[in-house]
């Protein structure tokens, strides 16, 4: 008796029982209506409680699903695991991913049933039971993306078409639009790719950001995502943060056409420097952004930073191997004119003592003078291509330090530089002689590049006027010029490497340039100005110790960290940092 | 010493390698005029001399090689006069060619190569 009532309790309880199992059970009759389900069960069917759908129709319980195969694709109901029982078929089992009309949000189950046979047919009954494979697949979906995006940063080094692709990849599966910003070193962030699950939606989101560039609006997540490094989770996009954002009344409407109900923004990173960031956006709540979905869209963010990262070291070396060349290249052509003329004058010579009958001596003793000067041509230049090469590593260059004469020294520069600018340059020399302790052949250079940059930066017939003279303890040359001049902006920049290449069209040159000679002029505890207006020309100042031992003042151009790197040694102008010839 | 030499024309903006070519080239019997750069070239030929060949370099100041090769050109006079580019650029076998030369030079190189070009062209 002990068992029957165990077993009457048991059946009591078996709803509460059914209610503790994980996955979802319920029983059908033959006329589809709902006769038992469990808690899991009904919630599966988008029920609070089992009472809400136990005596209803299935067709009506699940009215409001979309009932779709694995793939996505619809299923036929007569595929659904419990109707195939119903026909007869043992222990039917598919994979059914149900969805909400009208959304995004997918449910997935293995859908398991069996017939329980009545007395009657009548009295059949089906049991299905619905194991939730929700969080599997959307990691399986997650992992898909991942590595397709992976796979296609991984295929080239063109970063801005392997991101539009993985813009692609991101919708719309994991997003209705997705936006990729990159920012090159120390510029603004510039849109490389949009894609949009809505090719009309693509075009006007364009448009926007052509009009109000997310870059130019400080309240943008983009923004604060580039100066955080931090990613920005929105969930719900409100009107009044729309209204927040927008820059003026036509920005709102345009931002409120464009749907914007959840983002999310992620940063691009690498080497811990924020690089860009990728925005996911929602615009019709057909999908939330869950954890998961920010773990995956941070992990996209790594990975497609890492991308660019290489891409860009890539880049960089394959510049500094082209800029090898071309600087191989320059200096073997410069060296060649002067070993021209060695190989000229010693073949000339060499001739002539062979076949003249007569000796001319004079002719020899000129070839052979020729011979030594152009030898003393070819070290100069080599000398030059060695201080480059050193110069642009950073290097410092040995010094040989001489007395010498600034305004003999300026008079000779100017007039290697009358041959191909006539008399536009003009000197005033307010003191003379203006001795120092210098490396007259470097400091010949720095003169020649200011003198050189002065005639190519500004009309052909302007005026160049150069001034020597003394101020306190510094020997003082300034080159004035009246072209184009320096944007404020860039007056920071021109001592720069960066600065240089940008303008230095062309072949890398052999050439000092403004960040050779400032390295030069540092080294000799000088230093080097400039002061400029956009139109009207630069004036580029030189000051250098007169005395040996004065230290270096401080540039009057606001220091950038280049500029501000001393030397190696403490004191550039003591023998040990140079060969310091006596007079 | 004259003995089968001819008229060439050198275009050198170095004044150490116009002096060398053309102390060179009359070492080899031809009679030779220098020029600085391509708009003296073409002074010197509308003085009346007529060369056979022209040794031209093709960077300098004033004038380039390229420039004085599209104006001499220009001229159906000089339509067919040989022209050997001597100069230090690495491409220099694509500068000649693409400035229609008929032969080049690299410096520096054997002198023997001016007398060498300018009996081959001159046909003399």
């Amino acid at each position: 008796m002990a068992r029957g009532t165990d077993a009457m309790l048991l059946q009591e309880r078996l709803p509460e029982i059914f209610d503790g199992v994980a996955d979802g059970v319920s029983v059908l009759d033959r006329t589809g209506i709902v006769r038992f389900a469990n808690a899991a069960g009904a919630r599966l069917m988008g029920a609070e409680r089992a009472e809400d759908v136990i005596g209803r129709p299935s067709a009506e319980v699940l009215g409001h699903f979309d009932v779709l195969a694995e793939d996505g694709s619809p299923m036929a109901l007569d595929q659904l695991p419990t109707r195939r029982a119903l026909g007869g078929e043992a222990t039917p089992e598919a994979v059914v991913r149900f969805r909400i009309h009208g959304t995004l949000k997918d449910r997935w189950s293995i859908v398991r049933a069996r017939l329980l046979r009545g007395a009657t047919s009548a009295d059949d009954l089906v049991v299905t039971a619905f194991q939730d494979i929700t969080a599997l697949k959307r990691s399986e979906l997650r992992l898909s993306i991942l590595s397709e995006a992976s796979a296609i940063l991984g295929q080239s080094t063109d970063y801005e078409a392997t991101l539009a692709r993985v813009a692609q990849v991101a919708v719309p599966s994991l997003a209705d639009w997705c936006v990729v910003d990159v920012a090159e070193s120390g510029r603004e962030p510039h849109r490389v790719a949009v894609a949009h699950s809505d090719p009309e939606m693509l075009a006007f989101a364009d448009e926007v950001q052509r009009r109000w560039p997310s870059s130019a609006n400080p309240s943008s997540g983009l923004d604060q995502v580039m100066r955080s490094g931090r990613s920005i989770h929105l969930p719900e996009v409100t009107d009044e943060m729309v209204r927040a954002g927008a820059l003026d009344d036509e920005h709102y409407e345009a931002l409120r056409r464009l749907g914007i109900r959840s983002a999310l923004v992620v940063p691009l990173v690498a080497r811990g420097q924020v690089l860009g960031a990728l925005s996911l956006i929602d615009s019709t709540s057909q999908r939330d952004f869950d954890d998961d979905d920010v773990a995956l869209a941070e992990e996209l963010g790594r990975r497609a930073g890492a991308a660019i990262d290489a891409a860009r070291l890539v880049h960089e070396r394959e510049t500094a191997v082209r800029e090898r060349d071309e600087f191989v290249a320059v200096a073997s052509h410069d060296m060649r004119t002067p070993l021209a003329a060695i190989s000229g004058y010693a073949q000339l010579a060499h001739r002539h003592l062979a076949t003249a009958e007569e000796m001319d001596r004079a002719a020899l003793d000129r070839w052979i003078g020729d011979i030594s000067s152009s030898a003393d041509r070819l070290t100069r230049l080599v000398t030059n291509l060695m201080d480059a090469s050193l110069l642009r590593g950073g290097r410092s260059v040995p010094l040989y330090l001489q007395p010498t004469d600034l305004v003999q020294l300026v008079k000779e520069t100017i007039a290697e530089h009358r041959g191909t600018t006539g008399d536009r340059i003009s000197l005033e020399v307010e003191v003379e002689p203006v001795t120092g302790k210098w490396d007259p052949m470097r400091l010949a250079r720095v003169v020649d590049n200011l003198l050189g940059n002065a005639e190519k930066y500004s009309p052909e017939d302007a005026p160049i006027e150069v001034r020597v003279g003394t101020d306190g303890g510094w020997a003082v040359v300034t080159v004035t010029d009246h072209g184009i001049g320096i944007p404020p902006g860039d007056l920071r920049r021109i001592f720069t490497r960066n600065y240089r290449a940008r303008n230095a069209r062309g072949v890398a040159g052999t050439g000092l340039g403004l960040t050779g000679s400032d390295r030069l002029i540092r080294q000799m505890a000088g230093t080097i100005d400039v002061r400029s207006r956009l139109g009207e020309g630069s004036t580029f100042t030189v000051r250098l110790p007169l005395a040996a031992h004065v230290p270096a003042a401080d540039a009057t151009v606001e220091a950038e960290p280049q500029r501000g790197a001393r030397p190696m040694h403490a004191d550039p102008a003591s023998p040990a940092a140079s060969a310091d010839l006596p007079a | 010493m004259n003995q089968g030499g001819t008229r060439v024309l050198v275009v050198e903006d170095d004044p150490a390698l116009r002096d060398i070519y053309s102390n060179a080239l009359s070492e080899f019997g031809h009679e030779v005029r220098a020029a600085r750069d391509g708009a003296d070239a073409l002074q010197v030929l509308a003085t009346g001399f007529q060369p056979c060949v022209v040794f031209l370099d093709l960077r300098m100041p004033g004038m380039n090689g390229w420039e004085f090769m599209r104006r001499l050109r220009e001229d159906p006079k000089w339509e067919d006069l040989p022209v050997v580019v001597v100069a230090a650029h690495f491409r220099i076998d694509d500068e000649a060619r693409e400035v229609g030369a008929a032969a080049w030079l690299q410096k520096p190189f054997d002198l023997n190569r001016l007398d060498q070009h300018a009996r081959a062209y001159c046909a003399c």
